[in-house]
């Protein structure tokens, strides 16, 4: 009993996420009714035929009667402006806590049909975008989705609704498919600089204080920074490089764990590591990263690194399967 | 944020203004636009019976709205359209119409008030729900169009308003990305197409209620048509028109136009001047209804335009009660009572165009067992000539016969003139006819007979109403501009009908006014019965109204009931109604929605591709001539058989027979290459002689 009643609940109100993708919405699972405007709409028609009666006016019920049928039209084109959406991909990319996670969610429709005005929504913002389709065509919008804490985000029930054409009726739809986003920690706003006594073999000069002289040239990776791109080189036609730095005497390492961060609370000590690693990554020091109950991240550099990193710490602690989210 | 420093200027000069929220804001020009179409398209048509300040305040309203919109510097005029000053203007706008109709609660103050919300509300749009607001209160007052009219220009104007408001929805959900206006319009036009079979099928099947629900104080002070009183004298010239009075369709014969009176208002209380109707009326008993086996007795419809009044018309003398005019039976509802005096009277006004059915006895004696009261011998003092004149006349005709003919010859004789242009007539109105100014028009007639009759001793009354029509096809329309007023005077147990118009301008009831008027040009156009194109045309444009009449206009619950007996049914019940409806609306959204009913397979039939085809049908055709395919034979083999046995299409045969081979067994065909194939083959069949 409890059985059907849950499931009858997950078919009306898609509460958990086991919608698979691609998904084409069908009508069971298009819900219709009309906006506030389409009942003041019913209820001045309702008003217009009482005062026909009363007058037998035959040309005031063909009017009443050609509007009923304007509204009940443009409840089916409402209807088919959702029916036969299809739902094709739905992609995240990671963020830091505190900023807003994208979505992007990607919808196609048949190619006998094009779509007007859909409106995609989640939970926290009804009217988070809109996408109009031509036929055949697929497009994709960005649904920014807030977050609060570091893990795993997850975009919930999507909302897709629409009143086109005339606004009197609105159609919605649940989709509840499993789509998450990495949210790592917030980085702290202003962290003391990379700990002194990590940086090996240097001579105690903080790379943070600035950076060195050109030591040389090496071809361009992805993930380089921009402002390492020697543009001097590009603007004389040749390939793109990166300048490598001299700081203060050779290629500075350090290690980043919770001891250095030396603070007693594991979210504080996790975002100031998170600020760290952006700033090691900035400075393209090369960082390794150890926090206790995980594996140690060896010493790298570069984007991909620093990716591993920050994911290492918005997931320690947390377990790694996404099925145990945090909002 | 820097505030550019004029902007920051003008806010504080509005909020200096007495703190009011800047009201030409939150809504876009799109929207403005689509609303201000909307309005023009709704409210012109009401143009037409408004007061003309009504209109103008309308007009005033939206202009400084839209400027507004257009001049967001003008900060007073900003400032005037603020909610709380435009509901000011509706309290004192509201007690303008007060002030002009008398009354409030009523029809058409209420659509003048309409009118003029819709317009204030417009000038105060502000945000979304106030565009919703006004697009219904502008859908009812599209609706309040057919209290004046539900003609077919009626109809047809209404048609672009719809559009328009379809247009304004469209906007409205959207104001930014909605589709520009030829595009909604065809949507909104598609979805109407659409809506229109749910839309007739209400229309056809909506249960009709015989009378209305509530009833508002008496609407129409202005009035077309016979009034309930008559003053001779008092006006200086008829003012006619040629509007339709009500249209006829007899059953069988056409009475003659002589015979043509169609009666009306009974005036029996005269105070000197002015006739009346008297108060003390009760209705016509049974005995009063006298049985004329020898009279001629004629069946009709009649579809009466509105007069706001309630007397229905009948020709002559009404043998019985009008009834529904589609009733299949003579067993439709009454419609008016019969009062004492041959009237026929409804019990409400009549708002809207009414039809009943109603027969007539064609004669112009009216024997009743009932005297009159003696109220319709009486007659005050105030034309001594014409009571000295009819003593005189009296003792040289004491027969009531003699006396009424004699006074019908003094018309005649002595220098009486037939006119729509007559002086006025001063305290002693009847005196002053008869014996100075001697011109009038039928009104003058009648009366002045009449008085003359009372001032003899004989009883005697008014009657009004029209005399003629004119034919158009298979219907006669009677106009305003036939309003004709005759007499009736009691004789030997028998009302009898005398016309004195008939006496000085007897043409008036051989053809009508124009031909007892020569070159009067008083007369409207279609009244003077000359035949031009301009005339045809008006007749023919008044027969595609009278269908739209009988059609649309006049579908009522008679209408259902003749359209169900007509298809073979009983009246169906409410559920029954309800249960239709809902079925074929189902049926609709499925049809809609492209859903198509699944045949089984077997019922399916799957197109046989051209290029078979065309090889079954040269079989078919060889196997005629005697060139059967034999069992066993390729398709190559045979045609050349047939190609020795027809030499005549011997090249055409063999060609065939390549291409068929060809495409037969070809990986892929070029396009359209089977339609050449089969072309040729039908070519071929066409070219080979039968034997």
């Amino acid at each position: 009993m409890t059985g059907a009643s849950e499931r009858v609940r997950q078919r009306v109100f898609r509460l958990s996420a086991d919608d698979a993708l691609p998904l084409r919405i069908e009508h069971q699972r298009i819900y219709i009714l009309p906006t506030p405007r389409g009942w003041a709409f019913l209820a001045a028609l309702l008003l217009m035929l009482v005062a026909t009666i009363n007058y037998a006016l035959s040309l005031g019920y063909a009017l009443c009667f050609l509007l009923g049928g304007l509204f009940a039209a443009s409840l089916l084109h409402t209807y088919r402006n959702l029916a036969g959406l299809e739902v094709r991909a739905i992609g995240a990319s990671d963020t830091f806590a505190g900023r807003d996670a994208a979505f992007r969610l990607t919808l196609s429709t048949t190619a006998s049909r094009a779509r007007h005005g859909i409106a995609l929504g989640t939970r926290d913002r009804l009217d988070a975008a809109r996408l109009s389709l031509a036929r055949g065509e697929s497009a994709s919008a960005a649904l920014p989705v807030p977050t609060v804490r570091r893990g795993h985000r997850a975009l919930g029930r999507l909302t897709l609704s629409s009143d086109w054409p005339l606004g009197l009726w609105r159609a919605w739809s649940y989709v509840h498919a499993p789509a998450h986003a990495l949210v790592y920690p917030a980085p702290e706003a202003s962290p003391p600089p990379l700990p002194q006594r990590a940086v090996e073999r240097g001579r105690g000069v903080a790379p943070a204080a600035g950076e060195g002289d050109v030591a040389g040239l090496r071809a361009y990776a992805e993930g380089d920074r921009p402002s390492r791109i020697a543009w001097s080189s590009v603007a004389r036609g040749g390939e793109l490089q990166v300048r490598l730095l001299e700081q203060a005497g050779g290629p500075a390492r350090t290690t980043l764990d919770l001891d250095a961060a030396a603070l007693s609370s594991l979210e504080a000590g996790l975002s100031r590591l998170c600020a760290w690693v952006d700033e090691a990554a900035r400075q393209d020091t090369s960082f390794s990263l150890s926090l206790p109950g995980t594996p140690a991240l060896p010493p790298g550099r570069g984007e991909a690194h620093r990716r591993k990193a920050l994911s290492a710490l918005a997931l320690h602690g947390i377990d790694r399967s996404p099925s145990s989210t945090t909002a | 944020m820097s505030v550019p420093a004029e902007d920051r200027s003008a806010r504080r000069i509005r909020l200096r203004l007495g703190g009011l929220r800047p009201s030409t804001s939150g809504v876009d020009r799109r929207t403005l636009g689509a609303l201000a179409l909307l309005l023009s398209l709704v409210q012109l048509p009401h143009v037409m019976h408004l007061p003309a300040w009504v209109s103008a305040a309308g007009l005033v309203l939206i202009g400084s709205r839209l400027l507004a919109a257009r001049r967001p510097d003008l900060v007073m005029l900003d400032r005037m359209l603020s909610s709380i000053a435009l509901t000011l203007l509706s309290v004192a706008l509201a007690l303008c119409i007060r002030w002009h109709y008398g009354y409030f609660i009523g029809r058409d103050p209420a659509v003048a008030f309409l009118f003029l919300l819709v317009a204030a509300k417009f000038a105060e749009l502000r945000r979304g729900s106030d565009a919703s607001t006004l697009l219904c209160l502008s859908s009812f007052l599209l609706l309040t169009l057919y209290f004046y009219s539900q003609t077919l220009i009626a109809a047809l104007v209404t048609l672009p308003a719809v559009l328009a408001l379809g247009h304004a929805l469209a906007v409205l959900r959207d104001p930014a990305g909605a589709p520009a206006l030829h595009e909604n319009l065809r949507l909104v036009g598609t979805m109407l197409l659409q809506g229109a079979p749910l839309a007739v099928l209400l229309f056809v099947l909506f249960p009709r209620l015989p009378g209305p629900l509530w009833s508002l104080p008496e609407d129409g002070t202005a009035t077309t048509g016979l009034s309930d009183s008559m003053s001779p004298g008092s006006i200086g010239s008829l003012s006619m028109s040629d509007a339709v009075a009500f249209r006829v369709e007899f059953d069988d014969k056409v009475p003659p136009r002589a015979a043509r009176y169609w009666r009306g208002p009974v005036l029996d209380r005269f105070d000197g001047s002015r006739w009346s109707m008297s108060r003390s009326r009760r209705e016509m008993e049974s005995e009063e209804r006298p049985v004329d086996p020898g009279a001629d007795t004629l069946a009709y419809s009649v579809l009466l335009e509105p007069h706001l009044r309630r007397g229905l018309f009948a020709l002559e003398r009404p043998a019985g009660l009008p009834r529904g005019s589609n009733a299949a039976g003579a067993d439709g509802r009454a419609l008016a009572r019969l009062m004492h005096d041959g009237q026929l009277i409804a019990d409400d006004a009549v708002t809207r165009v009414l039809g009943y059915r109603q027969r007539s006895t064609l004669s112009g004696r009216w024997p009743t067992q009932r005297p009159p009261d003696a109220s319709l011998s009486a007659l005050p003092g105030r034309n001594p000539r014409t009571a000295r004149l009819a003593r005189q006349l009296r003792t040289a005709h004491p027969d009531p016969f003699d006396f009424a003919q004699a006074v019908l010859s003094r018309f005649s004789s002595a220098p009486f003139a037939y006119t729509l242009t007559p002086p006025l007539l001063g305290d002693a109105p009847t005196d002053e006819f008869l014996f100075d100014t001697r011109a009038g028009f039928c009104e003058h007639y009648a009366s002045a007979f009449t008085v003359l009759m009372r001032a003899a001793g004989i009883p005697a009354r008014v009657v009004t109403g029209y005399l003629g029509g004119q034919m158009n096809g298979d219907y006669m329309i009677v106009r305003q501009s036939d309003a004709h007023a005759w007499a009736e005077a009691w004789i030997e147990g028998a009302w009898h009908r005398f016309d004195p118009t008939g006496a000085i301008a007897p043409s008036r009831v051989e053809t009508g006014p124009a031909a007892a008027l020569s070159g009067d040009a008083l007369l409207p156009r279609l009244s003077r019965g000359e035949a031009s194109w301009l005339t045809g045309l008006a007749l023919r444009w008044d027969r595609v109204n009278h269908g739209w009449q009988r059609l649309v206009v006049d579908f009522d619950d008679d209408s259902q009931a003749e359209l169900w007996e007509r298809l073979g049914l009983d009246t169906p019940l409410l559920w029954q109604s309800m249960l239709a409806v809902i079925v074929a609306g189902a049926a609709w959204s499925g049809l809609l929605l492209g859903w198509r009913p699944c045949w089984p397979d077997r019922w399916r039939r799957r197109p046989t591709p051209v290029v078979e085809r065309a090889w079954q049908r040269l079989e078919h055709r060889l196997d005629k001539d005697g060139l059967p395919r034999r069992t066993g034979e390729t398709g190559s083999v045979w045609l050349s058989r047939a190609a020795q046995a027809r030499p005549d299409q011997a090249e055409r045969l063999r060609a065939l027979a390549r291409r068929f081979e060809r495409l037969r067994f070809a990986a892929t065909r070029p396009s359209g290459e089977g339609d050449r194939l089969a072309a040729e083959v039908r070519e071929l069949i066409r070219a080979m002689p039968r034997r």
